[in-house]
């Protein structure tokens, strides 16, 4: 049964994405491209096209406080092939960078990410520049939640959020409860909703009220539902929303054993607690339930150019698979799909105590 | 285009109707269809009002029914409160205190006299005079009366009720307020681009309204007329002051995006 849904996921992968087996790698390249994008209009390529060293660099950019971020970034895009360095020095790759740039225009994963593309080229590089001169940059930020608004509604999230309800169970989760974790500004419960034909009970659940109001204001229209006329998921029976403790001091606001599912779509890596998270999505979990996980994964704990980027715009870092396998365990939770380096479905066992 | 409909009305029963949709109508209707998969069609029955959403087939999927006040009453004594329309609105429209008996008609441009159509404007109904209909729609002592349009269907009918009742919570004397009012008339004027978007624009009219820099990011996804009332704000005073440089179709913009622009950070109140 298993093999046949990823047989099913992969097969919708290829005809959208067109590379099955580079989508992790893709992701890496990417935000390799925002950060030179970022680089770019700081002027800091310009500076790179002869050796320099990291001191050289940090007084370009000048007062920064954050040395080890600055590494960190400096290391991430070397192993993308961006940067050479070699005894302590940095020089731009323009191979790479002149690579990079034309799959912009004309790789349909690049182009699903345009908006963050798009929000290096407008602030993003001044964000880079106060979080390594020590701001503290927040997720939530009016510039990071435009950036993820519009990045949200692209076909390539919609693609992935099908997979991740593929491999949590397919059209089997009509009828049942399930927590939308990180519903985000709405596009996200309207592709469950219209994926399940608006047969199941939905609570979707976010740490900001600004997001969830935006969420719930969010218009249910088109061929696709069942309405007479458009109307706001609020007032759609079967959808109901929470809003969530940001720093996860307090449990999440549902009983415990209360849904059939967990659906978790590029949130985990966001949070600085990522074990909180997934410790209340195994206690609302009912026997037997699942836990869908789409978070990007790396295979060590080499730093990237995803965990660089999340870290400037004010989320953790991502993980490792290993790393997220051991979250659901501690969790009590059972790893039964790990796809693609960045989905990973777990279920609650029909015996747990937990 | 013609279509047949079989419909069910809560007060005659089941009813067959024949409609012609021609022109602008038909384009509207079309355009409906497209948007939400049903589009309204309407019949007078008399004394109330028949609303059909049909399908792409041509099948009923909802009714709704309303009542229609056809009787002229008595004039009272009303007293108009002079005013200046602040922008150039096509729809005619009266705003009114029902406790004062006070009206402003700066927007009213028919020969159908306010004081004809007021004493109806007790509660919120549909008021048919002069072969013209007439919504009025009631918050608290305010009343905003509007002369239907060619197109109007009940949602947008429920749509400016629940715009007036946002406007009320900020201001309970639309009367003596000609901004609230401009923002009223400009969004009747584009009536299809309202959404429940717009409580707080009301609350917000006398506060500084600043535009911070992920509107960079986010112009790129808005109509341009938006674009550039945002690019405006962050050199006026008030939020009020910026919609009174703006043409009707950028006030519409803005009441129609302002919840999402508010929530993801774009603009900012001070």
């Amino acid at each position: 049964m298993l093999m046949v849904r990823k047989f099913r996921c992969a097969m919708k992968l290829l005809r959208n994405v067109n590379s099955l087996l580079s989508v992790s790698r893709l992701g890496r390249m990417v935000n390799a491209l925002a950060l030179v994008i970022g680089l770019d209009k700081l002027g800091l390529l310009a500076l790179l096209e002869s050796p320099r060293s990291i001191e050289e660099i940090a007084a370009f950019i000048g007062d920064v406080k954050r040395q080890a971020f600055l590494e960190e970034l400096l290391k991430a895009l070397v192993n993308e092939g961006v940067l050479d360095g070699s005894n302590g020095l940095f020089r731009v790759n323009k191979a790479t960078v002149k690579k990079l740039y034309s799959m912009r225009g004309s790789h349909p994963f690049f182009k699903g990410a345009e908006y963050l593309l798009a929000g290096f080229e407008e602030f993003m590089y001044e964000i880079l520049v106060e979080v390594l001169r020590g701001a503290s940059f927040d997720f939530v930020s009016p510039e990071v939640a435009t950036l993820f608004y519009l990045q949200n509604s692209s076909p390539a999230y919609k693609i992935g959020r099908e997979i991740l309800l593929e491999l949590g169970g397919g059209k089997n989760l009509k009828g049942k409860c399930i927590l939308d974790l990180g519903c985000g500004f709405g596009v996200e419960p309207l592709t469950i909703l219209e994926y399940l034909d608006f047969d199941c009970h939905l609570i979707c659940a976010d740490f900001f009220s600004n997001v969830v109001d935006e969420c719930m204001h969010t218009m249910v229209e088109g061929e696709s539902t069942p309405l007479p006329a458009p109307k706001p998921l609020k007032d759609l029976d079967n959808v109901e929303f929470v809003v969530l403790d940001p720093s996860m001091n307090t449990p999440f606001p549902l009983p415990d054993e209360s849904v059939d599912s967990v659906f978790s779509f590029q949130l985990l890596h966001w949070s600085s607690y990522p074990q909180r998270i997934i410790n209340e999505c195994a206690r609302v979990l009912r026997k037997g339930g699942t836990l869908m996980i789409a978070t990007p994964l790396k295979d060590d704990n080499e730093t990237t150019t995803i965990d660089v980027v999340v870290k400037a715009s004010g989320g953790n870092r991502i993980y490792t698979e290993s790393e997220l396998s051991a979250f659901m365990e501690e969790a009590g939770l059972e790893v039964y799909c790990s796809f693609l380096s960045n989905f990973m479905v777990a279920r609650k066992p029909n015996n747990s105590r937990k | 285009m013609k279509l047949k409909v079989k419909a069910s009305c809560n007060v005659c029963g089941d009813v067959y109707h024949e409609v012609d949709l021609k022109g602008e109508r038909l384009s509207w209707f079309n355009d409906q269809l497209k948007k939400s998969g049903v589009a309204p069609v309407s019949w007078d029955h008399g004394d109330h009002i028949l609303v059909v959403y049909v399908d792409k087939r041509g099948s009923a999927r909802a009714s709704y029914t309303y009542p229609v006040v056809k009787t002229r009453l008595a004039k009272q004594n009303w007293r108009r409160v002079k005013a200046k329309a602040l922008v150039d609105s096509n729809v005619n429209m009266l705003f009114a205190n029902w406790n004062n008996k006070l009206y402003c008609d700066s927007y009213w441009r028919l020969a159908t006299e306010p004081e004809e159509v007021l004493p109806h404007a007790d509660t919120a109904r549909i008021a048919s005079l002069d072969g013209r209909e007439f919504w009025i729609l009631s918050s608290g002592a305010n009343r905003m009366i509007i002369a239907r349009m060619l197109g109007w269907h009940r949602d947008f009918f429920q749509a400016m009720q629940e715009l007036l009742t946002q406007a009320t919570l900020a201001e309970p004397d639309i009367v003596g307020n000609p901004v609230v009012q401009a923002v009223l008339a400009s969004i009747a004027s584009t009536p299809f681009f309202y959404t429940s978007n717009s409580a707080s624009v009301f609350s917000d009219l006398n506060k500084r309204v600043k535009a911070t820099r992920a509107a960079l990011l986010a112009k790129h996804s808005l109509n341009g007329e938006l674009a550039l009332l945002i690019d405006s704000l962050n050199s006026h005073d008030t939020l009020k002051d910026a919609l009174l440089s703006a043409t009707p179709r950028q006030i519409s913009l803005l009441v129609k995006y302002y919840r999402t622009l508010k929530n993801t950070g774009v603009l900012k109140a001070v």
